[in-house]
């Protein structure tokens, strides 16, 4: 592939054989449920980092995607027999129409603003969910969410062995982060990162920064909103706890900074480290230590914030830098000081 | 110097007409009334505070106007957007100079030459040739936040220039570089205008205005409060009593 070395690519090929071949030799049990969701916070990571880490977009409220998505094929689903492997596209685009609605007003607050806005409207429409027994005449189920119809059918996205919801999810996220690879070495990339330390001369030069945000808000909330469909369909179940949930949206953000914002792998780094910790936390403790996970996520981000600005790819890049072979500067080695300052 | 002609026959590329900006309840920028013509360098001085670089955020359409009326090349535009404004012909440069700190300074430039060149492999000939002009081809892979002053103000003009404007506005690029950089930033810009752009430029370095203007508009509390020739200009009263004297004592 143009623009990737030899070495990388054969890196990436070897990765992704392990990933395919390991889960299904090794017998992982109860795991495999905890490993399809590490994969797929790892894809909701990338797909929040398109609108996050290029573009600067510091939602807080991805989690509405993840619902909106999760419910529109619900929805599709349970009421009019549309298969979810539809419905999840349907999903997709309806999460991606209402970004663009809501991006209208909101890009026009800037900063620490425009997150909380997000935030707020997350939790409006998660009030709707849970205290809305029908929507438009249809049965939502409120705060008790409803149940999808078990039948083992590949065609309606369900399967007896959870090893191929992770090969889905692994799927989403190879083509999730092949989508940011391409965005990120192409003019759109270019504009997404120069909107995101300074929209005015990104203006300046031509960009029409407000086109621009829809379009990385549009991709995100697309991407986020498929996921949540498959995470319904791996869960049977739906509601509004389950995908609006304001913890899964900041545990998004927090896996994306810890990783490295703006970078490729970061957001996978980030929260595959952090999923994991999570599923530590909750096998060591479970009941006993109930808040742990969400401690460890909260020093985590504290010190990352503080001491290594730029995540673990920054970090990365920084010693390359000071004990690799003298390379010149790159956007990697310069701290995001954007993001700090929102903290 | 003051060179090439420029009199009233020359076409105006831009004019603006009763350009006002008020802020609340002040008055930023009153009715002023400014018109460029082809190839020429009009140069904006005046006290700080005055209302130049509000005057260039209007025509550059960073900011609204709150009263008035632009033109470009005789079409009025209706509403000044500063993508739109750059996409027409128009570039600027920041009096603060605004580089994207996580990009290359090649990749700062690209986001400019990407306005007229799609594919990144011309984008990237593109800015790098601007570069070569400004003489910032060495520090092509730098980051755009480790650069000195003097080569921050080439990095503004440079991703101007990558956006192949027809009018260009400079905000103080001259302010705070030494001698020698001032020469050389000279010889850019009358090299930039002998190619046939426009020029407006703000600079509080009257040496360099006199040098380089052919036509010099001055503001004071927000409006005009003269217009002509260099050597006009130096000797008007008001001038002189509201900006070039203080300057002189200063």
């Amino acid at each position: 592939m143009a623009g990737i070395s030899r070495s990388r690519f054969i890196t990436g090929g070897i990765i992704l054989i392990l990933a395919i071949v390991l889960p299904a030799i090794l017998d992982l049990g109860f795991m495999m449920t905890a490993l399809v969701q590490v994969v797929l916070y790892m894809y909701w990571a990338s797909a929040w980092n398109i609108m996050g880490g290029y573009a600067g977009l510091f939602s807080l409220g991805n989690g509405l995607y993840i619902g909106i998505g999760a419910y529109v094929m619900g929805i599709l689903y349970v009421s009019f027999g549309v298969s979810p492997w539809i419905g999840m596209i349907i999903g997709g685009l309806a999460a991606g129409v209402l970004s663009v609605i809501i991006g209208y007003p909101t890009f026009r607050i800037k900063g620490l603003y425009y997150s909380l806005a997000t935030f707020a409207l997350l939790q409006a429409i998660k009030l709707i969910f849970t205290t809305r027994k029908t929507i438009f005449g249809l049965p939502m189920g409120g705060s008790d969410g409803f149940k999808m119809i078990r039948i083992d059918a590949p065609a309606q996205m369900q399967f007896a062995n959870n090893l191929w919801y992770y090969y889905l999810a692994l799927a989403l996220l190879v083509i999730v982060l092949l989508v940011s690879w391409g965005i990120s070495k192409s003019k759109i990339g270019y504009y997404f990162r120069a909107i995101n330390v300074n929209g005015d001369a990104a203006s300046s030069l031509g960009v029409n920064v407000i086109k621009l945000k829809m379009q990385a808000q549009f991709l995100s909330a697309f991407f986020t909103a498929i996921g949540g469909g498959v995470f319904t369909m791996l869960l049977r179940f739906i509601d509004p706890n389950s995908v609006f949930g304001v913890d899964m949206s900041v545990n998004i953000m927090i896996m994306v900074v810890v990783g490295g914002s703006g970078t490729l792998w970061g957001p996978v780094i980030g929260a595959g480290l952090l999923r994991l910790a999570n599923q530590y936390f909750v096998t060591m403790f479970g009941a006993k230590l109930v808040g742990i996970p969400t401690v460890f996520f909260g020093v985590t981000l504290m010190v990352v914030v503080f001491f290594i600005p730029g995540g673990l790819m920054g970090l990365r890049q920084k010693l390359k830098d000071k004990f690799g072979k003298k390379a010149p500067l790159r956007k990697e080695a310069v701290p995001h000081e954007q993001h700090n300052s929102r903290f | 110097m003051n060179s090439t002609i420029h009199d009233s026959e020359q076409e105006v590329v831009l004019m603006g007409e009763g350009v006002t900006k008020t802020f609340g309840g002040l008055l930023a920028v009153n009715k002023v009334d400014i018109a460029l013509r082809k190839s020429e360098i009009l140069g904006l001085i005046g006290p700080n505070g005055a209302g130049k670089t509000t005057l260039f955020n209007m025509i550059s359409g960073t900011m609204p106007m709150t009263q008035g009326a632009l033109y470009y090349h005789g079409k009025r535009i209706a509403k000044p957007q500063a993508y739109k404004m750059c996409s027409l012909g128009i570039g600027r440069t920041y009096q603060i100079c605004q580089p994207f700190g996580n990009l290359t300074v090649l990749e700062n430039v690209m986001v400019g030459s990407y306005l007229r060149h799609s594919k990144t492999s011309h984008a990237r000939d593109a800015a790098y040739q601007v570069l070569k002009r400004v003489g910032l081809a060495e520090q092509a892979k730098f980051a755009g936040s480790a650069l000195t002053l003097p080569q921050l103000k080439r990095m503004e003009v440079a991703r101007a220039l990558a956006t192949q404007p027809d009018v260009l506005l400079l905000d103080e690029v001259i302010a705070g570089l030494n001698p020698t950089e001032v020469e050389k930033i000279m010889t850019l810009i009358r090299e930039i205008r002998a190619e046939g752009m426009s020029i407006i430029i703000i600079e509080h370095v009257m040496r360099a205005m006199m040098n380089l203007s052919d036509r010099i508009i001055v503001i004071n509390q927000g409006a005009k409060i003269a217009e002509g020739l260099p050597e006009e200009i130096v000797q008007n009263e008001q001038v002189i009593a509201s900006y070039l004297g203080g300057m002189q004592h200063a």
